[in-house]
């Protein structure tokens, strides 16, 4: 109860600070566009909605933990000098390069990274135009002004590369998209193993809105460039509804990975700086099984752990000389399992 | 309906490892098996043990509980599947946390693997690999009815871990009467005999 009134108090502060943003960045409304007014509430909602969800995410026992301790490592001056180095890796690893997909498997990293960068730029691009944070004024004969927050930032003539790239900026990513989206269909209709586990609504819906979004925003670009304005409206509508689909179903579908996945920065800072987990490649780890002395995360990583087993009402304390469970590796609680079971059962075989 | 699980019979295991090399076979985690065959305590007995996740009720998935992200999800039947890919960070409480000793981790991949019960198969009706190729029956899946009226020894979903206790939905196949698998209380008397006699004057129980 406790945490759904704090998410819902936050969520409902990042609502106002949002709209009081889209206030003072289109200099009271003057630089809104009402055609993107679709765009711009269901991007307030979708906000709201994920710092709700965020917020009772985060403050999870385990993820609480992982938090906490990512947050002081970072901000620990002690462990400054290996995190300065660590943080921007991790950022590449985890999250501009995706280095960890490559090894899952190289078209999975193609397909990720084109629909990542797809949807980061779309996003980029869009939300600053539809809050009326970006505008764009004419300065005759063929010059164009670029405003942001009000401020002007650039000019650029009308027919240079520089215009061209800003205003089909949604055109490239969307041709990004498409690839991405076109690998992860042909994965999806032909791997046996996602055959049969994929869900509808969790794994190939997102993917069909991407693509719809990505159609319908070509198709706008078709119409005024080749079709003469033909059928304008009509995509524009159907266009800004599968968007307003698309956003308001990030909060609690496959995309809310996009705001979760940040977390390994934290818990790669909190295992590596900290607790002498190497996420990157072989580093000696601290502990030891209390059985076969074969290495162990560190006693820090495994005293965190009964902690948050604590905090879910679970103990697994095998007594004094014994000690707890998780200062065992995988293997040993296997094989300890094993020895009372054969213990139990002598030569009989049922 | 009657509910199909595994059930695990350790003294039924010769140690073939086909439930590995038929677990390797499943497009989901290609290549790789979930299913882990142990020696006990090579050097004295040739005794194996295969283990598959044991799909914990109560508590629920310690794995899913100490997951910071949510990464492994429980379906409608309370079979607990392996991590959700765009999810898993790699964080390895899972692997530590569950006291069967089942996920596997894959450190460059940043990823958990285990056991979900070859759900593309059994929701099908169809047997998990591993039961499907067992030569011995040591692993066994069907429903609690049909095992009883098939089979000797007392199935049993409680594992006791020192304080703790595990409901789990697969079962360990005990002689009968046996209400728990008390892990501690076990190698406690395992621990006392060891001391008591020496090893080497047993009669070798596997001919």
């Amino acid at each position: 109860m406790q945490r759904r009134l704090s998410a819902g108090i936050l969520s409902a502060i990042t609502g106002v600070v949002l709209v009081l943003l889209i206030f003072l960045g289109s200099r009271g409304f003057k630089d809104f566009d009402s055609a993107l007014i679709g765009y711009a509430v269901a991007t307030v909602v979708a906000f709201c909605a994920l710092v709700y969800r965020y917020t009772i995410w985060i403050t999870r026992p385990p993820t609480w933990r992982y938090f906490k301790g990512g947050w002081a490592n970072f901000l620990s001056w002690k462990n400054f000098r290996r995190y300065l180095t660590l943080v921007p890796k991790a950022w590449w690893t985890d999250i501009f390069g995706q280095t960890f997909i490559w090894r899952r498997s190289k078209q999975r990293w193609l397909m990720h990274i084109c629909i990542f960068y797809g949807v980061l730029i779309s996003l980029l691009i869009t939300l600053p135009l539809t809050f009326g944070w970006f505008h764009f004024t004419l300065i005759q004969p063929d010059n164009y002004q670029m405003w942001f927050f009000g401020l002007p930032v650039l000019k650029f003539p009308i027919e240079a590369g520089v215009g061209f790239s800003l205003f089909h900026g949604l055109d490239f990513t969307a041709i990004l998209l498409i690839i991405g989206l076109g690998i992860a269909l042909w994965r999806r209709t032909r791997d046996a193993g996602l055959l049969v586990t994929q869900r509808f609504g969790f794994d190939l819906m997102p993917l069909l809105l991407l693509f719809a979004i990505a159609v319908t925003g070509l198709a706008l670009t078709a119409s005024s460039l080749w079709w003469e304005g033909r059928f304008y409206w009509f995509i524009s509508l159907t266009h800004q509804v599968v968007v307003v689909g698309w956003l308001l179903s990030l909060p609690f579908g496959k995309f809310f990975h996009i705001v979760e996945r940040p977390a390994s920065i934290g818990v790669t800072l909190y295992q590596t700086v900290n607790q002498d987990v190497e996420h990157y490649g072989a580093q000696p780890q601290t502990g030891h099984c209390a059985r076969c002395g074969d290495p162990l995360p560190s006693p820090q990583f495994v005293q965190d752990l009964v902690t948050t087993l604590g905090e879910l009402d679970m103990r697994y304390d095998l007594g004094e000389e014994k000690g707890l469970l998780q200062e065992y590796c995988p293997t040993c609680k296997r094989v300890m399992r094993g020895q009372a079971y054969y213990q139990l059962m002598g030569k009989k075989f049922l | 309906m009657a509910i199909k699980t595994l059930f695990v019979d350790p003294s039924r295991c010769i140690g073939c490892r086909s439930c590995e090399a038929a677990c390797r076979e499943c497009d989901s985690h290609k290549g790789e098996s979930m299913v882990m065959v142990d020696f006990i305590d090579r050097g004295k007995s040739v005794a194996t043990q295969p283990t598959v996740c044991m799909h914990c009720n109560d508590p629920v998935a310690p794995c899913a509980q100490v997951c910071p992200v949510m990464a492994i999800l429980i379906t409608p039947e309370g079979v607990v599947q392996m991590a959700e890919p765009s999810r898993c960070i790699g964080c390895r409480n899972c692997v530590y946390a569950c006291p069967f000793g089942v996920p596997k981790f894959d450190a460059e991949a940043r990823l958990m693997k285990k056991c979900n019960l070859c759900y593309d198969r059994t929701v099908q009706g169809l047997k998990p690999w591993c039961a499907q190729a067992c030569p011995t029956g040591a692993l066994w899946y069907g429903d609690y009815e049909e095992f009883v009226a098939q089979r000797n020894g007392h199935p049993v979903n409680r594992t006791l871990f020192g304080t703790q206790q595990v409901n789990t939905r697969v079962y360990h196949v005990l002689p009968p009467e046996e209400p728990m698998l008390d892990i501690v209380a076990l190698l406690r008397e395992a621990e006392a005999k060891e001391a008591g006699t020496a090893w080497q004057d047993q009669e070798a129980w596997v001919l």
